[in-house]
């Protein structure tokens, strides 16, 4: 916004959020004011042309047509077409799309209804075969990543090694992955093999904490 | 227990008491509350109602001391406040009597029906704690705080506050109206009739409530925030809230970013903890600031309100106190 724009009016501390925000949240870009301000000049010249286009369209309605109806014999009557609805399609409209596309993967696997303050959340769905769906979730600050999947397989999940962990009710693990990174896994009742992927700057807790705040569908 | 969980107890115990009397309300006590520990004056603004100056009598009942109560009008003059010199026939001199500001809690009753220069005689004493009355003058007994009350809606026979008189308080309130279920109550209680606090402390304890408050850590971090929250008031541009650009004719003072301070020690306390947090100073930022802004020719033209200016700053403003703190 630029000055000029106006901010949304008519707040009271009521409207304040519970808390700060982590990351700064920038305004919404508002749309272009009108260009009807005082004293700004519009071109005539489309008026004009559309004027000019009514008054010939009048001219073709008021002279051309009714010498025309003159010319019809008198004594004949008008009548409606017979037929002016179409008649009822005998089967089923089929689906329109080609048979050999792929239909979206439309199924989620879990949901992050409650994101910490301040991240945005990415989900992404892959389907690679009938027995092979994933799902990740990204959570992105300005510095920190973290990556949330969920993988359905045809064979059991098995759960990497690593020290253990409770998680959700479940047995789970705690492995390193890449150098700075560690990682929480551990497997859904529905035998979906849940990761984690995280800095080592946030503690176990809190991924743990995260998990619990999932929605498994 | 710690001196802060003691402190946290005895808070706890006075807004019991206050509750005896005042039904719900808990965001205005807990305000005014903070601003007792924080030792600054209180501003409770709301229509006609609503139980402003029943809270602060009874606050003044619950935490003992002395207590008068100055009924602003029109023709009130500032000797009436501060007190004068009389003289004495029978001793042939002149004595000071001094006025009734000269308490520990003083309740300045519909404080903006009083025109600038009464107000004026307010100045000194909010400030710096003492009464100059002719060549002599009188400090104000430990503790000293100042509550007033405002009708924000009328505008026959009423003043607007100087703004250097706004400034001198360290929160302005607003003042809601109760739910459904609280005025049920009050109903209820009203039937029944009244309730009298106790009085529970003293203005030794109050002094101890203050000088704990004192010694509640502010992290780097929080204060911070509470600097940045300030300075977002005065160069909103620099803090990227572009959208505010001229609307803002003057910002908060550093009395604002000293008030954030003393406010987030004080609700930091009444929590129970010996360490300020970003939450702290936010839940307070509204009530230190509110009244501490003076917007610009194209936000009154606009329509745009302090409100409107400062939920855009508070809800915009980030704070950096950890990764899942904030959520």
């Amino acid at each position: 916004m630029t000055r000029g724009q106006k901010i949304p009016t008519g707040r009271s501390w009521r409207d304040l959020p519970p808390g700060p925000p982590s990351r700064f949240v920038p305004a919404p870009v508002a749309e272009p004011a009108p260009t009807t301000a005082v004293g700004h000049k519009t071109n005539p010249w489309p008026f004009v042309v559309g004027a000019a286009g009514i008054v010939a369209v009048g001219f073709l309605v008021g002279l051309v047509l009714p010498r025309d109806a003159d010319a019809e014999p008198t004594g004949t009557t008008l009548s409606l077409p017979d037929v002016i609805v179409p008649p009822a399609p005998t089967t089923l409209p089929t689906n329109p799309l080609p048979p050999d596309l792929e239909e979206p993967f439309v199924d989620e696997l879990f949901t992050v209804p409650n994101p910490p303050a301040g991240f945005t959340v990415e989900f992404n769905y892959t389907q690679s075969s009938s027995d092979h769906v994933e799902q990740t979730a990204v959570l992105t600050d300005q510095t920190i990543h973290v990556k949330i999947s969920a993988l359905v397989t045809a064979a059991d999940p098995e759960l990497p090694a690593g020290d253990p962990v409770q998680v959700r009710g479940q047995s789970g693990v705690v492995d390193a992955t890449t150098e700075g990174r560690y990682a929480l896994s551990w497997v859904e009742p529905g035998k979906i093999l849940f990761t984690i992927d995280a800095p080592e700057a946030i503690p176990v807790e809190e991924l743990v904490r995260l998990a619990e705040s999932l929605e498994v569908t | 227990m710690t001196e802060f969980e003691d402190a946290a107890e005895l808070i706890s115990q006075a807004r019991e008491e206050l509750h005896r009397v005042v039904v719900g309300q808990e965001r205005m006590l807990d305000r005014i509350l903070v601003s007792l520990i924080a030792d600054g004056h209180c501003l409770l603004e709301g229509v006609p109602g609503l139980g402003k100056t029943l809270t602060l009598s009874t606050l003044a009942k619950v935490m003992g001391g002395s207590f008068s109560r100055i009924q602003f009008t029109p023709d009130l003059l500032p000797s009436d406040i501060v007190g004068t010199r009389l003289y004495r026939p029978s001793a042939e001199r002149f004595d000071v009597e001094p006025g009734p500001i000269l308490a520990n809690f003083v309740l300045a009753d519909e404080i903006n029906r009083a025109p600038a220069k009464v107000q004026s005689a307010m100045l000194e004493v909010m400030a710096e704690r003492q009464v100059t009355i002719s060549d002599r003058t009188f400090p104000a007994p430990q503790p000293f705080l100042v509550m007033a009350t405002q009708n924000p809606i009328e505008s026959e026979g009423v003043y607007p506050l100087p703004e250097a008189q706004r400034d001198r308080f360290l929160m302005r309130v607003p003042v809601d109206y109760p739910t459904l279920d609280e005025e049920r109550k009050i109903i209820e209680r009203m039937d029944l009739g009244s309730n009298a606090a106790e009085t529970l402390l003293g203005p030794q304890a109050v002094l101890e409530l203050q000088r704990s408050a004192r010694a509640v850590v502010v992290p780097e971090s929080v204060r911070e925030y509470a600097l940045g929250l300030v300075q977002a008031t005065r160069h909103p541009l620099e803090a990227g809230l572009t959208q505010l650009d001229g609307l803002i004719a003057f910002g908060a003072s550093p009395r604002a970013s000293i008030a954030l301070i003393r406010c987030g020690r004080a609700l930091a306390l009444v929590r129970g903890r010996d360490t300020v947090s970003v939450q702290d100073v936010y839940d307070v930022a509204y009530d230190v600031l509110n009244h501490r802004l003076i917007l610009s020719f194209d936000a009154v033209a606009d329509g745009v309100g302090i409100d409107d200016i400062l939920v855009e700053i508070l809800s915009r403003f980030p704070a950096r106190d950890g990764w899942l703190a904030a959520g």
